[in-house]
């Protein structure tokens, strides 16, 4: 029996049942347009890659876990201490989650730059930008889950401040925690939520996300596509494919060396009645927001300050989901404007959270 | 990026720049019990867990791992580039030839 | 030797150091998964008890002792002396109990019989209890593993 023969043989069985040569066929013929934006194509399975790997370490992490108030602490110090090896898969675990997130916010501001979100891929970019909001979520559950004293205080802020929204504020805050204050509860619910609930959402979305790639093909930059240039192009499989691994590679390397070298620490279990502890700070993907909420005085106009300001970032948050909407002319002014903001935006993301660390 | 000559140069640089610039933290080599079991009256610091290895045949098989592993990062990425020019070339071939396939 | 045509193209060659050499760096990385999903379990090699819980048995009946994290059975027997087993039945691992009135340890999980000195005399158990080896320096009662000294 000729391997060579079996492997074929095989290829041949299953295609007869599952049908997928012509997906294959697709994948070689699709084309990746080569430009001088190509680059930010990679930033897509960057997201995937690490994604991936959460999957991974997730799954090894739940094997000793425990949600529950009493134990979530002890069981992670047991990962770290007795389980083999088991800091390092922590460390992936949570580098892997800030280098996804990084990524996101690469691959979201790439894509509002070159307009990639213009007709007809308006719904990739809304199931986008649930994506976005899916990663933080899942960033902000997981945080609390080793229930340290500084993950509790980051919860306690984070979940008191939908509080400030009219009518429905409270509702938010003890739909978050379990009931007005963050309790056992809260630690059951978020690992809910970061483990079986987000993740189903998440797969659901990423299917509509890659579908759409796909039915829509690849975008190319605005500016190229109004002068009606051929852009050269390359096929996806295996050429782009290809390029691809080395990104991965890399990544991948990168990765494990810093999870090997700055692991995250422990410390001691939370104590829900003690005092807050100095230098609370959530995850560096909030630290713009907090900041913000921090200067913000607290009254506006007789308004509550944090009211205010939460309802301006909701705002934000829908008139971002409809950016493909609001910018239906890319090419004029309006469209120039909405360019410049996405570089405003990232700069006063960036000031903000450094002015959080001082 | 322009040329793979570039991508080569920046996974070196990030190579040295992790050993490099993290070399703060070989320390944790040279420490063989990291567990810092909790006690009463002691301050916060020192009830953190700081994650390190058990001992020192873990610390040395975790460096060999890591270099066994950009070693392979570095010839498959080597590999990688052959394979990308030899496709790219017959992906030419088949966009200026006249044949079908 | 010299053979007229190469066994493989270079283009096989290639793709076979790729292959081989990626296959090599993913077993590397499954090794400490599955060192992390399988952690060492280790018995004791000894448990010491105190003598004093011990020594008022009655012949012919059982005391319970923690074994690891397996129930272990101490029991005196007619003449004074001890014997030590692990509790648990070497069929599908259930917990043993002791009927002192017939002077068999009984499995309720599938109804297997062990005798006084722990042999395995009915149902479906393929072997004895384990026996673990008493050594009583007081004020200790020690119980160690086979083989230890």
């Amino acid at each position: 029996m000729n391997i060579k023969k079996l492997g074929a043989g095989f290829q041949a069985w299953l295609d007869d049942r599952f049908g997928l040569s012509g997906i294959a066929q697709f994948l070689k013929e699709k084309p990746v347009p080569q430009h001088k934006h190509s680059i930010w194509y990679y930033t897509g399975s960057a997201i995937l890659i690490f994604f991936t790997i959460q999957i991974i370490t997730g799954f090894m992490l739940i094997l000793y876990y425990r949600p529950t108030l009493e134990e979530a602490n002890a069981s992670v110090a047991r990962v770290m201490t007795e389980v083999p090896l088991g800091w390092i898969i922590r460390s992936v675990h949570s580098w892997s989650a800030t280098f996804m997130i990084a990524f996101v916010f690469v691959h979201l501001i790439s894509i509002w730059v070159t307009k990639s979100y213009r007709e007809p891929r308006e719904i990739t970019w809304m199931s986008g930008v649930l994506l976005l909001a899916c990663s933080l979520f899942f960033g902000f559950t997981g945080y609390l889950l080793p229930w340290d004293d500084l993950s509790l205080s980051a919860t306690k802020v984070g979940t008191d401040i939908p509080r400030s929204i009219p009518v429905v504020g409270l509702w938010v805050t003890k739909l978050l925690r379990g009931s007005e204050d963050v309790t056992g509860d809260t630690l059951t619910r978020f690992f809910g939520i970061h483990v079986c609930i987000l993740p189903i959402f998440l797969v659901l979305l990423l299917a509509i996300h890659i579908y759409l790639i796909q039915k829509k093909g690849m975008s190319v930059p605005v500016e190229a596509e109004t002068r009606g240039e051929d852009v050269r192009t390359i096929p996806f499989w295996p050429n782009f494919v290809f390029r691809e691994m080395v990104v991965w590679l890399v990544l991948v390397g990168v990765l494990f060396s810093v999870a090997v070298f700055l692991p995250p620490s422990l410390d001691k279990p939370a104590d829900l009645m003690a005092a807050a502890p100095e230098g609370v700070k959530p995850e560096w993907y909030f630290l713009f927001l907090f900041q913000t909420l921090k200067i913000v005085p607290p009254k506006i106009l007789f308004v509550n300050g944090d009211t205010v300001a939460v309802l301006l970032m909701l705002v934000a948050g829908v008139l971002f989901f409809l950016l493909p909407i609001i910018d239906n002319k890319p090419l004029e002014r309006k469209g120039k404007i909405i360019t410049v903001l996405a570089y405003a935006l990232v700069a006063y993301a960036l000031i903000m959270s450094v002015w959080s660390l001082l | 990026m322009k040329t793979h000559a570039n991508k080569i140069l920046l996974s070196l640089f990030l190579g040295v720049l992790c050993f490099g610039l993290f070399s703060v933290n070989f320390g944790w080599a040279q420490e063989i019990e990291q567990i810092q079991k909790t006690r009463p009256g002691e301050n916060a610091a020192e009830n953190m867990i700081v994650p390190a290895p058990k001992n020192i045949k873990e610390a040395i098989a975790i460096y060999v791992f890591l270099g066994w592993m950009w070693l392979s990062i570095f010839v498959l990425v080597y590999i990688l580039r052959q394979k990308i020019k030899e496709l790219d070339r017959i992906h030419k071939l088949k966009f200026f030839s006249s044949h079908k396939s | 030797m010299k053979i007229k045509h190469s066994l493989f193209t270079r283009r096989q060659f290639l793709n076979g150091l790729f292959g081989g050499w990626i296959t090599a760096l993913l077993v590397t990385f499954v090794y400490p998964v599955i060192k992390f999903i399988f952690p060492p379990y280790k018995e004791p090699d000894e448990v010491i008890l105190p003598f004093s819980d011990f020594e008022g048995m009655a012949p012919g009946t059982v005391k319970n002792y923690a074994w690891g994290g397996k129930p272990g059975i101490l029991k005196k027997n007619e003449d004074g002396s001890y014997i030590a087993f692990v509790g648990v039945c070497t069929h599908l691992d259930c917990n043993v109990s002791y009927l002192p009135d017939q002077k068999k340890f009984f499995c309720a999980c599938h109804e297997g019989w062990y005798d006084e000195f722990g042999i395995n005399i009915g149902g479906p158990p393929p072997s004895p209890l384990r026996r673990l080896f008493v050594e009583i320096v007081p004020p200790d009662l020690i119980i160690k593993r086979e083989g230890v000294k």
